[in-house]
């Protein structure tokens, strides 16, 4: 097989199918990702893992742009998708993704997403609270704070996603290269974790671009207990017409995807 | 270059893969991001001024002609590619500058030097400088398109364009074609098994010279040349072996570049580049980078002749121009990588025959030009030697990486090849390790340093005390707390231990030939009448220590032999049969004598018998005369200008021998000997108060001690003798000294040379390293290397010692003897010190360390005190010891352990002081926080007890069952990097890092350590993807297998 650029493969098997999965798993976060459900995961299905652009290879990418980067590819190897998973905004990639797959496949691949959310200007500030915090002790505590403000008011100044975000890009930049500097990181490596940011808020705003797609209606949504995430943050009345089907789990969004019985729904839903 | 950016190619997928030749020549340019190191250029000066139109027109013209010239390079994530721009797409400018005539060169280096992006864009840039001395014309070309040769014949189609052009007329006929650029041959299957064969088992790392810096830790590859015109009788010498050896002048030349390197530490199994073009004759012209730098590989056998030399380099050199078609970054992959130098594997040397290459004039368009060589800064080698011979002689550039030679390293070395050629002129017969090819410089400042011979009068210190005794004997000679000895007391105190002994049989006719006392007391009146004493009934000393235990001190009476021992009262003596034990006499007791008779100390007698652990085996003891002690106290008592006025500290336990130094010095002189008790050695004010109560003029410690107690002692040293010895003094605790405003002396010396064999004034500013000074009076210093042989100035080797100080030998130990001592042909007897050193330019010595404390750990050779000097220089840190701990040839780890506060994340600052200073392979791997090092009994740093400490932990943390470090160390380097990041014990190979506690900025931080400690770059994504220790480590050496060998 060509070497993959823009996937990579969470577990190979001899099965002509293959099952893509979006997200952006690159950001050292805590919560289960689809490494965990592809251990678990019974059918001997090849998962494929969506691999973000090269850092700065992002800049001026849209959400069509990520979507066809990733089906381009996946189209060139001629393997037909299974199924197309997506988690948190990974989901609205995944629609879209979805939807060019069944154009050019005889049948639709199967559509599942794991907490889904289309991006806002909070999903944004979220993001960036929960890095800022990460740096606490690194920065002074009325620097951490100041920066916690000047993102809060980005977020509520009534921009758009793609300004807000880039506002945030900014702030981060400048306490980021405070942070790393006192952490001893060389500039290469401090670079390529601002770098790694941008990327990151580059990938929420690219998916803000697209919301929710054609192919959610035929979704099956795979929801967490956390009342912040996915389809347990959307208004209940929205809720129900928002995907063909939800299975709720007592988990929370961080364990997800780490979870057997999930797991055992997935391999069911698949098969 | 103004019309670049208009012809970048932006397609990450443009042309063909680079070939590994050229991918080598990227990897230059990554090492060194930013930097022209490949650039090379053609640049001449004219009298009078360029047509600027016509070198702009004629520049075009070549580029259209040539189509390497015309050739781009893209890296990318893919790789490197190259592709070749149409005639219509490229265009470089020729832009004038106005440049006064004396910041030519500047102008010149900076043109050169400036990197090409390989992004598509042209690799040639071009310059016209307006000049009042006339113009100048430069053009910079990668060396990707471009070579010497390539030089040559760019700069005459140039000016053959030029000079058709301003004549109004069209270029030439001849140079209308256009050139193909010239295909890389393919190498032949033959070639490649014979390179195989040449290259079977070769180890880079002994190429190492022993001079300069080796093992500099991220190259700049920074460089310098020194250009040497080889003396007239240097190149009849080489003029005339070319018919006697029957070798042509570069083989002659290059032979003796091997015994050079050889000289100087590499090899024997050398390994040197030599640059080959390789057009065919067909393709003489061609512009291009079609130079190999074929690896010719001679081995030196010390035995052999110069002639047998000649004979098998000229082999190996004509073997290699037959098999040229082999580029050697294509075999690179099958050479072992050793160590984590980010040097070409295969050589770091470089012998470049280069003839004709005399600066010739030339015209262009009427007027004269003259080529202009622009120095650009950079070296891909630690030596190259540009061999340049013409009609009125040779002259020898040598080009060096300015972080492993310096300029003087240079200078040297081509002073020495000189050397070794006129040498050569006696004869080629005899055998190679003969050819001693010192330089006159070397000759002279090493006899210089050695030429210490001085008068000792008295020859014994027992007569020396005895002279002061009898000069003034009511004079102080003893302060011990609140009492006061005279020297007459003393001395009748002495002459009463002498009566204790004969009444045991001990007496100048004593019982054996050589009579032994043990001495065990505590630092006062009595002990100093002993030693006299003792020396005055014809026997030598053991000095014991009462707070050692039992069992040493019953191993070093048995041992020498001791029948007596004189013991000071209460204290007690392991029991034997075989011993008397003689309580010592007090001091105050001894009644009047007038007997100053001391003929029983015979200067060739022995004075003491004192036992040094060793770094290894059991403890040894050294017998000294008479003679060697007198030289040493005479020394010090001249060097440090001692008076009778003058108080020294007796500081230093009895049992380091440097304390009878304390002891001996004042009576000499007839001086006071101030007693220190023991807790002033660490207890600073203790020690200020007795050296300001006592107005105490000198001062011995170790660096141990003073780190110690300088704080509390410092504004209380100014303008007192400070001795400073036993241990490598670190520059940090130096400079501290020398701001009390002290007389510091560094002092160094084993025991079997008698206390101290050089010293060295330190003042002013001090550098890195403090250098150990000169030899004393009577000493004679040599730096030998494996062979035995002597080195000359800036070649590390072992030091040895020879002269007035070199001890009788090692009591019963007579094969320990023979080897630590020898006889050397012009200095005599000599003691190895088993100590690292070089001599100094200005005849002054500088100590490496101790050869045991020089490591080589997975390849790479590592100085635990330049580590520990380097942590020592942290704010922080009052005292480091760094070991070994593991196997070095397999999974060993460098243990640090720091003096310092405690304080949160001090482990973390000091990792960062040390790779900030360190070379990558020094940096600690494990910080170990302590109150305070162990030291031995004599003070000095304890490293056995260290290592053991660094051992058990090791295994401590094998035996925790989620911990197989044992089982894989990379995996264990991981772990504990996990562990220490993250703060927590429980990690295991499974710990997934951001759900213990990491952040991404952590992560960023793990990928940077995990660089650092494995040379694997991995990008934080890989991180992420991957963040248990497991998964790290298989990533890491997924990395490493596939990486190519020179990536640094």
């Amino acid at each position: 097989m060509a070497e993959l650029n823009s996937w990579r493969v969470l577990t190979e098997s001899d099965r002509e199918e293959v099952v893509l999965a979006v997200d952006y798993a690159a950001t050292g976060r805590p919560e289960a990702a689809f490494t965990d459900l592809a251990a678990h995961l019974d059918g001997g299905y090849e998962i494929w893992e969506t691999v973000q652009p090269p850092l700065g290879g992002e800049t001026g990418m849209t959400g069509a742009d990520y979507v066809a980067r990733w089906a381009d590819e996946v189209r060139g190897t001629g393997r037909p998708v299974r199924a197309v998973f997506g988690f948190c905004a990974g989901g609205v990639f995944a629609g879209a993704l979805a939807d060019r797959v069944a154009a050019w496949q005889p049948s639709a691949p199967r559509l599942v997403l794991f907490d889904p959310e289309a991006p806002t200007e909070a999903t944004l500030y979220y993001q960036f609270h929960k890095v800022v915090d990460s740096l606490s002790t690194l920065l002074d505590p009325e620097q951490a704070a100041a920066a916690q403000q000047a993102g809060q008011h980005a977020w509520q100044s009534g921009q758009g996603v793609a300004e807000v975000g880039a506002e945030l890009v900014g702030i981060f930049e400048r306490v980021g290269r405070d942070a790393f500097a006192r952490a001893g990181l060389d500039a290469e490596y401090g670079e390529e974790w601002v770098a790694t940011y941008r990327s990151f808020v580059s990938y929420l705003v690219a998916a803000s671009h697209l919301g929710r797609t054609p192919a959610w209606a035929t979704a099956t949504a795979v929801s967490s207990a956390t009342p912040t995430s996915g389809l347990n943050a959307v208004d209940p009345a929205a809720r129900a017409g928002a995907v063909a089907e939800e299975v709720r789990f007592a988990v929370t969004h961080a364990d997800l995807l780490g979870h057997p019985e999930v797991a055992r729904t997935v391999a069911g839903l698949l098969g | 270059m103004s019309s670049q950016g208009n012809t970048a190619i932006h397609s990450g997928l443009t042309g063909v893969p680079a070939s590994r030749r050229e991918q080598a020549l990227w990897l230059l340019d990554r090492l060194v991001p930013g930097s022209g190191v490949n650039n090379l250029h053609l640049a001449f000066r004219v009298r009078g001024g360029l047509d600027l139109p016509a070198c702009r027109q004629a520049l075009s013209f070549l580029l259209h002609r040539h189509q390497v010239l015309r050739t781009v390079f893209t890296a990318g994530e893919t790789g490197l590619r190259k592709a070749v721009l149409a005639p219509e797409r490229i265009e470089v400018d020729v832009p004038e500058r106005a440049c006064p005539d004396e910041t030519v060169h500047a102008e010149l280096t900076a043109f050169v030097a400036r990197p090409f992006v390989l992004d598509g864009r042209p690799l040639l840039r071009a310059v016209c400088l307006r000049c009042p001395g006339g113009d100048v014309f430069c053009v910079a070309v990668h060396h990707l398109n471009f070579d010497t040769v390539s030089a040559t014949v760019l700069h005459e189609e140039f000016v053959a364009v030029y000079d058709a052009l301003v004549a109004g007329g069209q270029p030439p006929a001849e140079l209308r074609d256009q050139v193909p650029a010239l295909p890389e041959a393919e190498p032949s299957q033959e070639s490649l098994r014979f390179w195989r064969t040449q290259l079977r088992g070769v180890r880079p790392d002994d190429l190492e010279l022993s001079c300069g810096t080796p093992n500099a830790p991220n190259t700049t590859l920074a460089g310098g040349q020194v250009t040497h015109a080889l003396s007239a009788e240097a190149v009849a010498v080489v003029r005339r072996l070319e018919r006697d050896v029957r070798a042509p002048e570069a083989v002659v030349l290059l032979a003796a570049y091997y015994l050079l390197l050889h000289n100087h530490g590499a090899g024997p199994d050398l390994v040197v580049g030599s640059p080959i073009n390789v057009r065919g004759p067909a393709a003489a012209r061609a512009i291009g980078y079609h130079v190999n730098v074929v690896p010719l590989r001679v081995r030196v056998e010390p035995g052999e002749s110069f002639r047998e030399l000649v004979r098998r380099t000229r082999n190996v050199f004509l073997s290699a121009i037959t098999h040229v078609d082999v580029p050697v970054d294509n075999l690179l992959a099958e050479i072992p990588r050793t160590g984590s130098s980010w040097r070409h594997t295969v050589f770091r040397h470089v012998f470049n025959y280069v003839p004709d290459s005399g600066a010739a004039r030339f015209r262009i368009g009427g007027l004269v030009g003259e080529p202009l060589a622009v120095e650009t800064g950079y070296s891909k080698f630690d030596l190259e030697f540009f061999v340049l011979p013409s009609a009125d002689g040779i002259r020898v550039r040598a080009a060096h990486g300015a972080e492993v030679l310096d300029r003087s390293d240079v200078r040297a070395l081509l002073l020495r090849y000189e050397a070794l050629l006129v040498a050569l002129g006696q004869g080629v017969d005899q055998p190679v390790a003969d050819l001693r090819g010192w330089s006159e410089p070397d000759t002279t400042t090493i006899a210089a340093a050695n030429a210490t011979a001085r008068p000792v009068s008295p020859p014994t210190v027992l007569a020396a005390v005895a002279a002061a005794v009898a000069a003034s004997p009511a004079a102080v000679a003893v302060v011990d707390g609140e009492r006061q000895v005279s020297y007459q007391r003393l001395w009748d105190a002495a002459l009463a231990v002498r009566d204790l002994l004969a009444g045991c049989g001990v007496a100048r006719s004593g019982v054996a030939p050589r009579a032994v006392v043990a001495v065990l007391a505590p630092r006062g009146p009595e002990l100093a009448a002993a030693v006299l004493g003792v020396w005055l009934a014809g026997a030598a000393y053991l000095p014991l220590d009462p707070d050692h235990p039992e069992q040493r001190l019953t191993h070093q009476l048995t041992d020498a032999g001791a029948r007596v021992v004189l013991a000071a009262a209460g204290l007690s003596v392991p029991a034997s049969q075989e011993r008397t034990v003689l309580t010592l006499p007090g001091v105050d007791e001894a009644r009047p004598r007038a007997d100053l008779d001391t003929t029983a100390a015979h200067p060739d007698g022995c004075a003491y018998l004192i036992y040094t652990s060793g770094s290894t085996g059991r403890p040894k003891g050294t017998l000294v005369s008479h003679a060697s002690l007198a030289n040493l106290v005479a020394h010090f008592a001249d060097e440090l200008d001692v008076t009778g006025a003058d108080a020294v500290l007796w500081l230093t336990t009895f049992t380091f021998d440097i304390s009878a130094l304390e002891l001996l010095l004042p009576l000499v002189r007839g001086g006071r000997l101030v007693v220190a008790p023991d807790e002033a050695r660490v207890d600073g004010r203790a020690l200020r108060e007795l050296v300001r109560r006592h107005a105490v003029g000198i001062v011995q410690a170790t660096p141990t001690t003073w780190r110690c107690v300088l704080d509390e002692v410092a504004d209380e040293l100014a303008g007192r003798r400070v001795l400073c010895g036993g241990e490598p003094l670190p520059p940090a605790l130096a400079r501290r000294l020398v701001a009390t405003g002290c007389q510091l002396r560094n002092v160094y010396g084993p025991t079997e040379t008698t206390i101290w064999s050089t010293c060295a004034r330190v003042d002013g500013v001090v550098g890195e390293r403090v250098a150990v000074g000169r030899p004393i009076g009577n000493t004679q210093v040599f730096v030998m290397d494996a062979a035995g042989r002597d080195l000359p100035v800036g070649v590390r080797g072992e030091l040895c010692i020879a002269g007035g100080g070199v001890a009788i030998g090692y009591h019963d130990r007579p094969e320990l003897t023979a080897q630590r001592f020898g006889d050397h042909p012009r200095y005599g007897r000599f003691y190895r010190t088993g100590d690292v050193a070089r001599w100094l330019p200005d005849g002054t010595l500088e100590l490496a360390g101790r050869a045991d404390r020089q490591i080589k750990l997975r390849g790479n050779r590592i100085e635990l005190g330049e580590i520990e000097s380097v942590l020592c220089d942290h704010p922080e840190v009052a005292g480091a010891a760094v070991v070994v701990a593991g196997d070095p040839s397999a999974d060993a780890v460098l243990v640090a352990f720091v003096q310092t506060a405690d304080s949160a994340g001090a482990a973390d600052r000091l990792w960062q002081h040390a790779r900030a200073q360190l070379p990558r392979s020094w940096v600690p791997q494990e910080f170990v926080i302590v109150d305070a090092l162990p030291t031995t009994v004599n003070d000095k740093v304890d490293y056995s007890t260290l290592t053991g400490l660094a051992e058990r932990r090791r295994a401590d943390r094998a035996e925790r069952p989620d911990a197989p470090a044992d089982a894989d160390p990379l995996l264990a380097a991981v772990l504990g990097l996990f562990a220490e990041l993250l703060g927590r014990a429980d990690v295991t190979a499974g710990t997934n890092f951001f759900v213990h506690g990491g952040h991404s900025l952590l992560a960023a931080k793990l990928a940077q350590r995990l660089h650092a400690a494995t040379g694997v770059r991995l990008r934080l994504a890989e991180v992420f993807n991957d963040p248990t220790p497991a998964g790290l480590a298989e990533r890491l050496r997924a990395a490493d297998a596939s990486t190519p060998p020179v990536t640094p």
